[in-house]
């Protein structure tokens, strides 16, 4: 079975509030060394497939329909063998 | 003339956009469901607000793919006229009938209020309006010219690029 990990971030052009605040409730708890927060997310797919190459072809259109919105996010992902 | 109100699960303001367009416009109208194919009938479409599908991955992300979809696209392409409000905003936004993307608020407020038509909708297209709004995603992403038809009020002088509340 095979396994795909995948980060979807905001570009770095695009602001992100959502890291900021994350920041400043950081510097709140007394962490006052994060100079720069920024989110995003991250997903496991598990694929019926057994050839990686195929399964990257077929992630990577994943994420260009629908798992990122190419406008505003980047993504990369690591397809690995797992234990069926 | 016939307007269909789209539904999809979350969806939330469409009673309100019926009632408008029964008791205050006076014209026929319909409720489509997002697992319908057909838009057949209708004169104009409605996506109204709420939080399709949760708002799960991105607003929008996941009803730009109900099967209704793919007959507002045709719709809208063939010059058929189609109106997003708030989540059908963002709805249109990720099907790309509309452009650019919606970010987050900078301020991370939620803010409520007022918003008007610009001085170029005014000339062109509608006259004055005044409409209402209150979300925590609308600052958008524009990469690239966009007719600008609702800023929030008060307008910020010449300012066309923030403040937007409505495109086309």
């Amino acid at each position: 079975m095979l396994e795909a990990r995948i980060h979807v971030t905001l570009k770095k052009s695009v602001l992100d509030p959502q890291g900021d605040n994350v920041k400043s409730g950081l510097a709140s708890l007394g962490f006052t060394t994060v100079q720069d927060c920024r989110v995003g997310k991250f997903m496991v797919l598990r694929l019926s497939e057994t050839d990686a190459a195929g399964a990257r072809a077929r992630v990577d259109e994943m994420c260009r329909k629908l798992l990122a919105n190419p406008v505003i996010e980047d993504y990369v992902f690591q397809i690995n063998e797992v234990a069926g | 003339m016939k307007v269909g109100v789209l539904v999809f699960t979350g969806t939330g303001s469409h009673q309100d956009f019926a009632h408008v367009l029964q008791d205050v416009v006076g014209c026929d109208w319909g409720y489509v469901w997002h697992k319908d194919t057909s838009v057949a009938g209708y004169d104009g479409l409605i996506l109204p607000g709420g939080f399709a599908h949760g708002d799960y991955l991105r607003c929008g992300a996941i009803a730009r793919f109900s099967p209704v979809m793919e007959a507002v696209v045709r719709f809208a392409k063939s010059g058929g006229p189609v109106i997003g409000s708030c989540n059908g905003f963002q709805i249109l936004c990720e099907a790309g009938l509309l452009p650019g993307a919606l970010l987050r608020n900078t301020s991370l407020q939620y803010p409520a209020g007022g918003c008007t038509s610009t001085r170029r909708a005014r000339l062109e297209l509608f006259g004055r309006v005044r409409v209402d709004f209150a979300h925590p995603v609308r600052n958008v992403g524009l990469g690239f010219r966009t007719v600008v038809i609702f800023q929030i009020c008060p307008q910020p002088a010449d300012d066309m690029q923030s403040h937007i509340a409505g495109v086309v």
